[in-house]
C-alpha cells in the first residue's frame, strides 16, 4: 500500500543504508551512526517526552541509551528490518521501564484539562470543552487501540513502521486505528 | 523531519467510509491536535539532541583517526606489532599468566606438569627457564590454587613477603599487595608446604593439609592456624564459585566483588571508617554483584547503582 500520506522525508531505503553501514567498518559505521542521531533525535526525543515521561531529563537520558544500545548491537542490524522502527521500540521499552520505576510520588497526571476554560463566547466554550472531551475519550481507548492511533496521528509514523514498533502486522494496525476513530466518534456523538 | 505539526489521516483508515463520515473522522483527527498538551518547541529538543550526541559521540567515537583506516596503513601497523611480539619475547623472558576480571575460572599447565587455578584479576610471573634448573614463581598479586607434580626440584612460590616451598602438594597463596592491611596468606589442601618470611627466613614453617599460614606486610612472625581434625581439608571456596571471607575490611571485601564480577564500586566516605570496616561474608554461588554488596552493607551503609557495572557506597 504505497498510497501513503504521511510518507516521511526519508524512505525505508535511507534506513536500510544505514543499517549496513553501521554493521560495517567501525569508522564509516559512526559517520552513520551520527546520521541517524542527527535526523532522528528531536523525533525520539519529543516521543518519549510527550508520550511518556514529560521529563527533559528522563527523555534525554533514555534516548541517550537507546542511541548507546544501537552503537552497541549493530553488527547484528538486518537491514531488511526497520531501523526507523527499532529505534522507536527501544525508546517506548525504556520509557515505559523509566515510567514504571519512577516513584509514585513524582508521577505527572496527563495534561489534557490543563488548558481549562474559564471564559469566551458561548460556541468557542463549547469547541474548547469538546476538545477536553475528546482528549479524555483519547486517553481512555484501550491500550493497544490508544497506541496505535497515537503513533499515527502524532508521530507520524506510517503503518508499516507502526506495525514494526507494536508488533503487529500493518493491517492490525489499521484496523486499531479505525476502531479507534470510530470509538472516538460515537463517544463524541453522543454528546 | 516533521516532528509535530499536520500529521494527515491515513487514506486505508477511511477506505470504507463514506464522503461524509471521511470528513467527520477527520475532524476528529484534526480536534485531537492539543492532546499531550504544551510541549518543548523544535529548538528546545534540539538542544536536548546536542546535550546528548555530546555524551553519546564521547562514548563511541572510534579512536583511531581515520588516516589510519587506509590498508596500507593496516599492513605497516600489521608489521610494527609483529615486530614488536617479537623483540618482546627475545627480550623479555618473564611468562605471565593473568587472569582476567569477572567470574570464571583461569586455569594453567606449567612447563613441569603443576596445575594453577588463577583468581580473577591476579596474575603469576615465571622465567622462562622454569622447570629446567629451578621451580620459581612470583604471585604478583591475586589468589592461586596450586596443584603441585613432585619433582626433586623445589617448587616455589614468592609473594611480597614470603616464599612458599614444596615438593609435590596442592595449596593456595593469596596476596593483594593493594589491602588496607597486605598480608600473604597459604592453605595448604594435601602434601607438606614450607613457607618462610622474606625477612626472617629462619622462622621458616612446615605446613600440613588443613594448615593455613597468615604473615602480613611488615612483620615477620606467622599466624598459624591449625586444621580441625574432623573436616576433610578442601579446596579454597573461590575455586568453587563461592564467595566466603571471614574478618576482612570492607574495602577489601568490595575489592574483591571488584574482580569478580568486573564492576565498579566506589566507597564515598572521608573518613575512610567504613573502608576499613571489618566484616565476614558467607555466600554460596552469588549470581550477582549486588547480591554481596547487599549482605555487606546491610546495617552499615546505603549503596545505589547508578549505572550497570557501577556501585556508590556511603555510610549509613
Amino acid at each position: 500500500m504505497q498510497i501513503d500520506g504521511n510518507k516521511p522525508a526519508l524512505d525505508d531505503d535511507a534506513f536500510a543504508e544505514w543499517s549496513r553501514r553501521l554493521a560495517g567498518p567501525r569508522a564509516d559505521a559512526h559517520r552513520a551512526f551520527k546520521e541517524v542521531f542527527d535526523v532522528m533525535h528531536v523525533a525520539l526525543i519529543s516521543f518519549s517526552w510527550r508520550r511518556y515521561t514529560k521529563s527533559q531529563v528522563m527523555s534525554q537520558d533514555i534516548v541517550q541509551n537507546a542511541m548507546l544500545k544501537l552503537w552497541e548491537i549493530r553488527k547484528t542490524l538486518d537491514p531488511k528490518r526497520s531501523l526507523k522502527s527499532l529505534l522507536y521500540t527501544m525508546v517506548r521499552n525504556l520509557s515505559l521501564n523509566a515510567i514504571r520505576d519512577r516513584h509514585p510520588a513524582q508521577e505527572l497526571n496527563p495534561e489534557f484539562m490543563e488548558d481549562r476554560v474559564t471564559q469566551g463566547p458561548d460556541d468557542e466554550l463549547d469547541y474548547r470543552m469538546r476538545k477536553q472531551l475528546l482528549y479524555q475519550y483519547i486517553s481512555e481507548l484501550p491500550q493497544r487501540r490508544q497506541e496505535a492511533f497515537t503513533l499515527s496521528r502524532f508521530e507520524g509514523l506510517t503503518h508499516e513502521e507502526i506495525a514494526g514498533i507494536m508488533g503487529l502486522t500493518a493491517r492490525t494496525v489499521n484496523t486499531h486505528i479505525t476502531l479507534a476513530l470510530r470509538d472516538l466518534r460515537a463517544r463524541m456523538a453522543s454528546l | 523531519m516533521k516532528h509535530r505539526g499536520y500529521n494527515q489521516i491515513h487514506p486505508e483508515a477511511l477506505a470504507d467510509l463514506s464522503g461524509p463520515e471521511a470528513q467527520e473522522y477527520e475532524r476528529i483527527w484534526d480536534m485531537a491536535a492539543g492532546y499531550y498538551g504544551a510541549e518543548p518547541d523544535e529548538s528546545e529538543y534540539r538542544a536536548m539532541g546536542a546535550e546528548i550526541w555530546e555524551t553519546v559521540a564521547s562514548a563511541t567515537r572510534p579512536r583511531i583517526r581515520r588516516v589510519f583506516f587506509s590498508p596500507r596503513y593496516y599492513l605497516l601497523a600489521a608489521c610494527f606489532a609483529i615486530l614488536m611480539a617479537v623483540s618482546i619475547t627475545l627480550l623479555n623472558r618473564s611468562i605471565s599468566i593473568e587472569a582476567p576480571l569477572g567470574p570464571g575460572l583461569t586455569s594453567e599447565v606449567l612447563p613441569d606438569g603443576s596445575i594453577l587455578a588463577v583468581n580473577s584479576g591476579s596474575e603469576v610471573r615465571y622465567s622462562r627457564k622454569f622447570g629446567d634448573s629451578h621451580r620459581d614463581l612470583i604471585l604478583t598479586r591475586g589468589e592461586i590454587f596450586f596443584d603441585v607434580t613432585e619433582d626433586d626440584v623445589p617448587f616455589r612460590v614468592h609473594t611480597g613477603n614470603m616464599v612458599v616451598e614444596v615438593h609435590g602438594t596442592s595449596f593456595n597463596v593469596r596476596y593483594w599487595p593493594d589491602e588496607i592491611d597486605p598480608s600473604t596468606q597459604v592453605a595448604v589442601t594435601s602434601g607438606i608446604v614450607s613457607v618462610l618470611p622474606k625477612s626472617a627466613p629462619e622462622n621458616v614453617r612446615e605446613l600440613r593439609a588443613g594448615e593455613s599460614a597468615s604473615l602480613r606486610r611488615g612483620h615477620n612472625l606467622l599466624e598459624i592456624t591449625s586444621a580441625s581434625p574432623q573436616a576433610e581439608p578442601e579446596k579454597p571456596s573461590w575455586m568453587q564459585g563461592h564467595f566466603k571471607y571471614t574478618n576482612i575490611a570492607l574495602g577489601d571485601v568490595m575489592a574483591e566483588v571488584e574482580r569478580r564480577f568486573a564492576v565498579t564500586i566506589d566507597i564515598e566516605d572521608d573518613s575512610g571508617d567504613l573502608r576499613r570496616l571489618p566484616k565476614g561474608i558467607l555466600k554460596e554461588s552469588p549470581a550477582s554483584a549486588e547480591e554481596i554488596i547487599a549482605d555487606v552493607c546491610a546495617y552499615t551503609c546505603n549503596y545505589r547503582r547508578p549505572a550497570a557495572g557501577r556501585f556508590v557506597l556511603t555510610p549509613h
